[in-house]
């Protein structure tokens, strides 16, 4: 869910962040995820953690950052594996790899299920419910750091294209951007086209560490499908590389 | 190992219709507890983990503390009730700082050094002091080094 913008200009500095329906959303796919397969809850919940985390940013919070990181984090491997076996093409992985990914989903899911009935889960969930709003005065500076950071990562990216870690920086603190700038109401298309060129990318790659890891037999099938990913994987580095390029200006609001 | 028992800062009183549990920190409170952080930085205090409990004054407490910190900081509601041995098992870092509440922190403080909890009365906390405990995290077996006011913690922080 993404935050309700307020009516009010959003560069005013009277404007006065609320997150407490990212927080009910929270609570809600906690609760999904803990109750049912549900692989919507389960990206619905990181997604509400990384913005409840660029909120206490904004607001110069430090407590409670680590926390949802850890509560984020524990939701990954399910994450990673429901997307790659929903994504997957009848036949395009063998058997036996699909099985290898399916007991690994299972492991994945026990200890995420773990995490949602822990004390330090529940703790949380009291403690956000409590976080003041924040202004859009105190936002400014915290938001200005955040694109700082996407200035720098992009940089960082041009000096070597071809180390995949930096396309990860960049996409991270893309997504901070975006949020950041979604919590106060502005515009971040821009951000938001980058995002997916880097997003395609990432889960390719994510789809490699995962077929590389688990057990598997040689098979031919699985061959051309590692095969093919690896042209994915640079084709999407290029496009990616590109759109960054297209779009850095028009992000962080560069002059032409 | 070392373990910093630290009373939450000053809050603001409860306004009609508030939860007890969403009160914050007042300006003071903050400003005082600062300089708290000025003298334990000074102490060379450096923190493996800080834990503290889910209501906002401990939380605010903690982002105060957040320049000690080099390890996690983690929220349990664990210190939001009576010592438990699950809270004294969560103690598994060489440097660790707690953020909690009354008659809490004096309960934990009795029971860590004398084994006894209903000592507690012996080890009252100041809103923003700090008991400062080593040895280790067994009760009746840790060794109170200092218990410090805030006054005398923000003078530390003072000198030069």
């Amino acid at each position: 869910m993404r935050p309700a913008h307020r009516e009010l200009e959003p560069a005013s500095d009277a404007v006065e962040v609320d997150c407490s329906a990212v927080r009910i959303a929270l609570q809600e796919h906690v609760a999904r995820a803990r109750d049912a397969e549900d692989s919507r809850a389960v990206h619905g919940l990181r997604v509400a953690c990384a913005r409840l985390d660029v909120f206490l940013r904004l607001g110069r919070r430090r407590a409670l950052r680590d926390d949802l990181r850890w509560l984020r984090r524990s939701a990954s491997n399910l994450r990673d594996l429901d997307v790659l076996l929903e994504s997957s093409a009848a036949g395009e992985l063998d058997a036996q790899t699909v099985s290898s990914l399916s007991t690994e989903r299972t492991a994945a899911r026990a200890a995420f299920l773990e995490v949602l009935a822990s004390e330090r889960c529940e703790a949380l969930l009291d403690a956000l419910a409590n976080v003041p709003s924040v202004s859009a005065q105190r936002a400014r500076a915290p938001l200005e750091r955040l694109a700082e950071r996407v200035r720098r990562r992009g940089e960082q990216l041009l000096d070597a294209p071809a180390e995949f870690e930096r396309h990860h920086a960049l996409r991270r603190a893309l997504r901070r951007l975006r949020y950041a700038r979604e919590w106060l109401g502005m515009d971040c298309t821009a951000i938001r086209a980058l995002q997916d060129s880097l997003g395609a990318l990432n889960d390719a790659l994510v789809r490699e560490t995962w077929i590389s890891r688990v057990e598997r037999p040689a098979s031919s099938a699985l061959a051309s499908a590692t095969s093919d990913s690896s042209s994915l994987v640079q084709s999407l580095s290029a496009g990616a590389l590109h759109a960054w390029r297209a779009t850095r200006r028009e992000i962080l609001e560069l002059p032409a | 190992m070392k373990l910093l028992v630290v009373r939450h800062a000053i809050a603001a009183d409860p306004v009609e219709g508030q939860r007890d549990s969403a009160r914050p920190l007042t300006s003071a409170g903050k400003r005082k507890f600062e300089g708290v952080v000025r003298g334990l930085k000074r102490l060379d205090v450096k923190l493996d983990l800080l834990l503290h409990s889910p209501l906002l004054r401990a939380v605010e407490t903690a982002d105060l503390m957040n320049a000690l910190v080099e390890g996690e900081t983690r929220v349990t509601s664990l210190l939001a009730r009576a010592p438990s041995k699950a809270l004294i098992e969560a103690l598994d870092e060489p440097s660790v700082a707690l953020v909690g509440h009354e008659p809490y922190v004096s309960e934990l403080v009795a029971w860590l050094v004398t084994g006894e909890r209903q000592l507690a009365r012996g080890f009252p906390f100041k809103k923003g002091g700090v008991a400062w405990l080593e040895g280790e995290p067994v009760p009746g077996q840790m060794t109170l080094a200092s218990m410090l006011t805030p006054a005398q913690l923000r003078a530390i922080g003072r000198k030069k």
